[in-house]
């Protein structure tokens, strides 16, 4: 093996073990406020219950984090960093990408609605907005991240917009969600008439729904396609 | 009401040339789905994409695709 290409191994080695120790690091400092809540002990703010409270420390943390990552790789890793980010530019523009599986898609739709759910429950409980304040919008993001996949379907992050057959899957995508759309207002419409306090939370699962629907579809079609010699 | 589908023959023209879905796709610049499901008649090519096939096979559009009704 060539002097550049142990140089390479090193650095993505020490780059990994960088990353870890940063995770690590952040595991830690997130588990300290959670136990310790210096917000909460320093301003004691009736206006912010303690779920507010730690919300706006996980942000913070949050921040505070990526603006310290920023300047560290900057600091130490910046060449690799560019070639890394010039390896990643020339992947997505030739189409190597792949996209998330639709399992992964699900279970983080689904974790994503869960944490809504949380919000809502909290939200009902003790009129508390910041479950939903921190969750929905995260929520949103990956609806318009599924609706970005229904839209330019292929198992590449970027697809060929060229394509025929995906202009073709597209087409039957839309119209499965369409269908599923109708569908899930259906039901939500019926769940006003029995249970109108649950409507609100089952526009957001129907919504889910809606989103998946396209997917399942891609890959029922895409399985018929690959069938054959 | 007539027939409305389309029937095809790229599978007979495509294995007289002795080519494999593959080869033809490679031909064609597009992907073997494409050529599988066009043969299966689950997609209706474009026009485009019909002239592109029958120049990759040196056969005409016409001997391709037909009306089902015909």
């Amino acid at each position: 093996m060539s002097n550049a290409s142990l140089d390479r191994l090193y650095a993505l080695k020490n780059s990994t073990w960088a990353d870890v120790l940063g995770l690590a690091a952040y595991v830690a400092i997130c588990l300290l406020i959670w136990k310790y809540r210096p917000l909460a002990h320093l301003f004691a703010d009736e206006r912010l219950d303690a779920g507010g409270y730690l919300v706006i420390e996980t942000t913070g943390l949050l921040i505070g984090w990526v603006i310290a990552k920023m300047i560290l790789v900057r600091a130490f890793f910046r060449d690799q960093q560019r070639a890394e980010h010039d390896a990643a530019v020339t992947a997505l523009r030739a189409g190597r990408v792949e996209r998330a599986s639709l399992l992964t898609r699900c279970v983080v739709q689904l974790v994503v609605l869960g944490l809504v759910t949380l919000g809502w429950i909290a939200h009902q409980q003790d009129g508390s907005w910041w479950g939903l304040l921190a969750f929905v919008p995260v929520f949103i993001v990956f609806a318009l991240a599924e609706l970005s996949v229904t839209l330019r379907p292929g198992d590449r992050l970027v697809p060929d917009l060229h394509d025929e057959l995906l202009q073709f899957f597209r087409t039957r995508m839309l119209r499965a969600g369409y269908l599923t759309a109708l569908a899930c207002m259906l039901v939500v419409f019926l769940a006003t008439l029995i249970a109108p306090a649950y409507a609100s939370l089952l526009v957001l699962v129907g919504l889910s729904v809606t989103l998946l629907v396209p997917g399942f579809s891609y890959v029922r079609l895409d399985r018929e396609a690959a069938k054959g010699e | 009401m007539s027939d409305r589908r389309l029937g095809n023959r790229l599978k007979t023209r495509r294995t007289a040339k002795q080519l494999t879905q593959a080869d033809l796709a490679e031909l064609a610049r597009v992907s073997r789905k494409t050529i599988n499901t066009v043969e299966n008649g689950v997609f209706v090519p474009s026009v485009h994409l019909a002239l592109t096939l029958a120049r990759a096979l040196g056969t005409t559009v016409e001997d391709l695709f037909y009306l089902a009704s015909e």
